[in-house]
């Protein structure tokens, strides 16, 4: 299809288990192109992604779309006039409605642990995940994490729980599942005066 | 943030932003990839970014286990 198309630019998506593939060919071949995350079933394949990209300064570019909103944005703001003094924590929850959705769309394999890479942590957890880096601007390693399949009795989980803290000392909470249809983002510190502080 | 509502909690008091977003952050997202790339910059989101994230899974993924 490539061939025969020949496009500017590339918008990838696919299978989780494909992802990484398919973004290699895009590389071999030279189209620039931004795809959809995980990018892959697991962190080595999209690490290798990402080292290919470096290596031929390739343009792949990922929608972590929470970045652009409306929270993030003011919190970006705060955090960069200082208002939070130092910060204490971040806590993200991101909860989509139920596995029902993908049989539905024709995408049963979402359901599917060898296809998927697994279920709400693999495909919502970049989201709130990123943006515990974006906000903190460092590094980061779990230091604890739950996962459910209690609520649909699939295969892979429907809801997740991640503790994490950054290189400073930031800890970070990270909720994400196929329950409900809600969300919620806190950033937490202490104000210049001393008083507790979030937005 | 929460049900679309972004609030304030300060010692001064409670300040509510709107938080009715006009244009899709999944719009916005792919519109400023296609400006990047258009102007010859790297990506505003690349895949290095999706790969430190996804480090934080496998590894959550390990402490479950």
């Amino acid at each position: 299809m490539l061939a025969t198309t020949g496009p500017d630019f590339v918008l990838a998506l696919g299978r989780h288990r494909q992802m990484a593939a398919i973004a290699h060919d895009l590389l071999d071949q030279g189209y620039p192109f931004l795809m959809e995350k995980p990018m892959g079933i697991n962190a080595p394949e999209v690490a290798g992604v990402a080292a290919k990209a470096a290596r031929l300064n390739a343009f792949v570019a990922v929608p972590l779309a929470q970045r652009y909103a409306p929270f993030a944005m003011r919190a970006r703001e705060l955090l960069a006039a200082g208002r939070f003094g130092p910060l204490s924590h971040i806590y993200v929850r991101i909860n989509r409605p139920g596995p029902a959705r993908y049989p539905a769309w024709d995408c049963a394999w979402m359901l599917d642990p060898a296809e998927a890479g697994g279920g709400c942590l693999r495909n919502l957890g970049p989201h709130g995940l990123d943006m515990f880096l974006y906000l903190t601007g460092e590094e980061a390693e779990v230091t604890g994490a739950q996962l459910s399949r209690r609520a649909h009795e699939r295969p892979v989980e429907d809801y997740a729980s991640v503790m994490l803290r950054s290189e400073s000392g930031i800890l970070g909470t990270v909720d994400v599942g196929n329950g409900f249809p809600v969300m919620a983002l806190t950033v937490s510190g202490r104000s210049p005066a001393g008083t507790p502080f979030s937005p | 943030m929460k049900d679309g509502i972004t609030k304030l909690a300060t010692a001064e008091g409670d300040e509510t932003f709107p938080g009715a977003t006009v244009t899709s952050p999944y719009f916005t997202a792919l519109r400023d990839a296609l400006d990047h790339w258009g102007r010859g910059a790297a990506p505003p989101i690349s895949v290095h970014d999706c790969a430190r994230a996804v480090q934080l899974i496998d590894q959550a993924y390990e402490c479950a286990a």
